[in-house]
């Protein structure tokens, strides 16, 4: 009886010894937990994507600085503004669904002569971050627009000088019969007393764009366009937010 | 001299040819007497998301003139909704480069409604409306426009070419509320133009 308790006690320890072994050995081979796939954003990140601290500096007179590039087959050659609101809103304004949401916080949108990246006018979007909390202003056009043969999609955003620093902007587009709102994977920060480039591309395959296949019938299918500002918790910020230039490239 | 002459002349069929392009604007329809053709379609009136009710001239409201086109709608609310009016007549808009009309909603109904010009062209009677709709101001007349020439976004789905414009049978002006407002009442259109 005795044996065979030491023969058994020593059966388990050789089998704890072992487990005790394999284990590290099995951390390093496999990792720990599901093995899941990196987002595709994180590994395909941008290579001229510059960090909110690092954006560049704007000489007088220069374009648009393009705080983060999106990565594109081959350089853009040819630019068609869309809209320019040389002569008006183009459509844009913000949505009746925005106003009553609680977190979007937008006032007005108007036509302003003060700062245009293109031609002599831009939008002027008049929006109030109270800070402490997520909030966003938005303006949106809803049109059917085919940019099947465009590979980039762009806007021109502008904050006056004496605004805080934390802003961010993206473009949100809305494709298809099901009306999907698709979100560009990144915030680009703005900077005050520049002109800032939100800039996605629309290639097959583009990864600038949150859980969509970009494809032709992603371009082709789109249904509302809209640029959004945001102030995630901070800064706080009651004024104007300036946007021109909406473009495609190819 | 003749060199001076012939330059002049080459001058002067360019300039012809421009003015040419670019018709003066010509208004279609006015209503300042009656309807012009116009009418609620009757297949309008079989569909349960088309909600016009009647449309008769009228001298409540005018962008132009005295007289308009007066449509009652009744938008319910909770769903998409249209109300709409057409009128079928062969057309050849080849001189111009846009069409518009004018609508105006009484100060007293809701913000919300929103508007768009549909033609029909073509052999195939192919039905083709604005990529966009405008949004209506009550109190306010609001001019609905959309370019007709090749290159322009405002057709859904349409690439125009310079047949587009050329065959036009029907024009169609839909006012919509989409799930709201709620608005059981008139709105006015007038002056139906091309430019």
């Amino acid at each position: 009886m005795l044996g065979e308790r030491n023969t058994m006690t020593i059966t388990i320890a050789k089998h704890i010894v072992a487990f005790a072994l394999i284990l590290p050995l099995s951390f390093t081979v496999a990792g720990c937990g599901k093995k899941t796939e990196q987002p595709k954003a994180v590994t395909a990140a941008p290579k001229t994507e510059v960090a909110p601290t690092a954006a560049p500096k704007m000489e007088t007179g220069e374009s648009p600085a393009q705080a983060s590039a999106p990565v594109l087959s081959k350089p853009i050659t040819e630019e068609k503004t869309l809209f320019s609101f040389e002569n008006g809103n183009d459509g844009f304004e913000i949505p009746s669904w925005a106003e009553e949401t609680p977190d979007i916080v937008g006032k007005s949108v108007t036509l302003s002569k003060s700062y245009a990246s293109n031609g002599k006018q831009s939008l002027c979007l008049v929006a109030d971050f109270p800070g402490k909390i997520w909030t966003s202003a938005l303006i949106e056009l809803e049109q059917y627009i085919d940019l099947n043969p465009y590979r980039q999609i762009a806007v021109d955003v502008y904050l006056p000088e004496n605004a805080p620093l934390g802003l961010k902007a993206k473009i949100i587009l809305t494709i298809g019969e099901d009306w999907t709102w698709t979100e560009m994977v990144r915030n680009v920060p703005l900077e005050p007393g520049k002109w800032v480039t939100i800039a996605a591309s629309l290639e097959d395959g583009s990864l600038d764009w949150k859980r969509a296949e970009v494809n032709a019938a992603f371009r082709q299918d789109i249904r509302k366009i809209v640029v959004r500002v945001e102030s995630n918790k901070r800064p706080e910020y009651s004024g104007p937010v300036y946007i021109d230039n909406i473009r495609v490239g190819k | 001299m003749k060199r001076i002459m012939c330059v002049v002349l080459l001058a002067a069929m360019v300039l012809g040819c421009q003015v040419a392009a670019h018709a003066a604007p010509k208004v279609l329809y006015d209503f300042e007497t009656d309807l012009q053709g116009w009418e609620i379609p009757d297949w309008a009136f079989e569909q349960d998301d088309y909600v016009g009710e009647n449309v008769s001239q009228s001298k409540d409201f005018a962008s132009s003139g005295k007289g308009s086109m007066k449509v009652v709608a009744n938008f319910a609310g909770g769903a998409w909704r249209g109300a709409i009016v057409e009128v079928m007549e062969y057309m050849d808009w080849t001189p111009y480069k846009t069409v518009s009309a004018d609508l105006y909603v009484p100060a007293d109904a809701p913000v919300g409604l929103r508007a768009k010009l549909i033609l029909t062209v073509g052999d195939d009677w192919t039905w083709t409306e604005m990529s966009k709709t405008v949004k209506l101001e009550p109190g306010k007349w609001v001019t609905i426009n959309a370019n007709l020439l090749p290159g322009s976004m405002d057709w859904k789905r349409t690439n125009p070419t310079d047949e587009f414009r050329a065959d036009v049978r029907k024009l169609d002006i839909r006012v919509e509320s989409n799930k709201k407002p709620v608005y059981n009442g008139p709105v006015y259109i007038d002056n139906v133009r091309v430019e």
